[in-house]
């Protein structure tokens, strides 16, 4: 691009504060993170040098590697929910009457906080009065299971929130970037006799493929992130069965007060997270310039 | 292509979209009729029905509990908000609009902060705060919302940026007007839309945000979010006030789109999101 303009003080004046304030709350702090996990510390108290063990531990912790798995699994959920988005938008942009109401209503879960999210979720799936469980009951399911208390299954029902959180999102921008296929191409290839589903398979994906990338990105990373909404909904239990890398960290720091181990897990969740995006990037960079 | 298998497809389509939304709408409908009744209303049995009177108590009890956060909330969100905003409008500006060495490093350095799991960074965070007398303090939590949130405002507002002709500013410099005069007469009035989508992402964020609040906040000092998620701390859970809380908690969010949302969604179109 070409830029108009160039004033070494104006520039300095405008970028500096944001400069500033990024590498003292976000660059020191990741540092001090990494040199926190090498000490035995609770929080209060004196730091006291332990060297690699903490790192060592937490390599050989068979829960965090239990919650970078369950953390891992959401990432593989949240890429595939994608496909369900795509195909919703891909509906909801062919010259449908009221697109625009329904749309809203796909966004409404959107404004509402995690914490809200969860505690309606919680509701939802109580096993005594709860919403699905009535409706299972009604359909004369016998013994409908306890959801948020079943270890083998409370993973994949946290889920369930999740996917409507994120829906509105994820369909408000699929939505915008098929609107923006020309409608002459689709009419064209509907001239030539493709079929509904040959056009959206053949061309409108293909087209819209950049920002089909860049929600890859984010809903993998956001993954591997999430918190808040499984911190209340279950606090990583039962047992640990949706523990997610975020939530343990934050027991180990915050309930057990282990902030040198807390530190260090933090810290590997930090270079997880990094090679995670790095690799999805690459992956799914095409020849043009990578655009944020 | 017939007329009658066309209208089948339009059917099919139809059915989904509307099933969708049902499956969308449902909790949410929960979520209301449970608010409205009072607690001996709210059984399994009665889970779908309307309630028998329309009862706002739980609204009047949540609204007691949560009021002091929800103050909180107010006085953490709009300041945030400008700020973040305000700052990122300077560094979208300049990064989109002004030739210097270093502009892309500097912008991989900003954006850095969007893909961090905020636990990396918790500790040192809530010890810089205590250093500097900030824990525990609403305008504490402003600096870190301000901080955090100048990734996404900066990309926001330079892909906003990149969207206005290099001539128009051109040719202002031609006529002979001065930096600031450009930024009056150019920079400011265009930026409107772009501000009204950073202002709302940021509002909602801010607003719902829970790790930062929970952390670094406790007691009286903590933001609705906390507030509502220690509702449900004692032994009975009264759903009928905690969706009442929720709604209550939700509805600046909820205000914000009714009045402001369609810009949201143009900006959105307009390409603040890009491929």
């Amino acid at each position: 691009m070409n830029k108009v303009m160039s004033n070494k003080w104006i520039i300095a004046l405008y970028v500096l504060p944001g400069l500033l304030l990024i590498s003292v709350l976000i660059f020191i702090p990741l540092i001090l993170s990494a040199y926190y996990g090498l000490m035995k510390w609770d929080g209060i108290g004196a730091m006291e040098f332990i060297g690699l063990e903490n790192y060592i531990n937490a390599i050989q912790d068979a829960k965090f590697w239990e919650s970078a798995f369950h953390s891992f699994l959401l990432a593989l959920f949240s890429t595939l929910s994608l496909v369900i988005y795509l195909a919703i938008s891909i509906i909801l942009a062919s010259k449908i009457k009221g697109s625009d109401i329904l749309r809203k209503i796909y966004l409404i879960p959107m404004l509402l906080s995690s914490v809200a999210i969860a505690q309606l979720w919680i509701k939802i799936f109580n096993p005594s009065n709860g919403m699905l469980n009535s409706i299972l009951l009604g359909l004369g399911v016998e013994n409908p299971p306890a959801w948020l208390a079943e270890p083998s299954i409370v993973l994949y029902a946290i889920f369930i929130p999740i996917l409507w959180q994120y829906a509105g999102f994820y369909i408000l921008i699929y939505y915008a970037a098929l609107k923006n296929i020309p409608e002459s191409l689709i009419e064209a290839a509907r001239i030539d006799g493709a079929t509904p589903f040959q056009i959206a398979y053949k061309i409108k994906l293909p087209l819209i493929m950049g920002v089909v990338k860049v929600t890859i990105v984010l809903a993998i990373v956001g993954s591997l992130k999430y918190f808040d909404l499984i911190y209340v909904m279950t606090g990583g239990g039962p047992n640990g069965a949706s523990e997610v890398m975020a939530s343990y960290m934050y027991k180990l720091a915050f309930a057990s007060n282990d902030f040198g181990y807390g530190s260090a897990i933090g810290f590997l969740l930090l270079i997880i997270t990094l090679i995670v995006t790095v690799i999805v990037r690459k992956a799914t960079a095409t020849k043009e310039e990578i655009q944020y | 292509m017939t007329t009658p298998t066309f209208s089948i497809g339009k059917a099919i389509k139809y059915f989904i979209l509307i099933i969708v939304a049902v499956l969308f709408l449902m909790p949410i409908y929960v979520m209301i009729v449970t608010s409205l009744k009072p607690l001996d209303e709210v059984s399994l049995a009665t889970m779908w029905s309307l309630p028998s009177s329309i009862d706002f108590s739980s609204y009047a009890e949540a609204f007691g509990k949560l009021k002091p956060n929800l103050l909180n909330s107010i006085y953490l969100v709009i300041p945030a908000t400008i700020i973040s905003a305000l700052l990122g409008a300077m560094n979208g500006y300049v990064l989109s609009k002004w030739k210097f060495k270093g502009a892309d490093i500097i912008f991989t350095f900003i954006l850095f902060g969007m893909f961090i799991p905020y636990q990396s960074i918790l500790i040192p965070m809530i010890q810089f705060l205590r250093s500097v007398d900030l824990y525990n303090t609403i305008p504490g939590l402003i600096l870190v919302h301000v901080v955090y949130g100048l990734p996404i405002t900066t990309l926001m507002f330079r892909n906003f940026y990149a969207n206005i002709p290099d001539s128009m500013i051109e040719s202002a410099k031609i006529d002979g007007a001065s930096f600031l005069g450009i930024f009056r007469f150019i920079i400011v009035p265009l930026s409107i839309t772009g501000f009204v989508v950073v202002a709302i992402w940021q509002f909602t964020n801010i607003w719902n945000e829970f790790l930062f609040a929970v952390t670094i906040t406790t007691g009286d000092k903590q933001p609705v979010m906390v507030a509502l998620q220690n509702l449900s701390g004692s032994q009975i859970v009264q759903w009928n006030v905690q969706m009442a809380g929720a709604l209550l908690a939700a509805l600046p969010t909820l205000l914000v789109y009714i009045f402001l949302g369609k810009y949201f969604v143009r900006g959105l179109l307009a390409g603040s999101v890009k491929g």
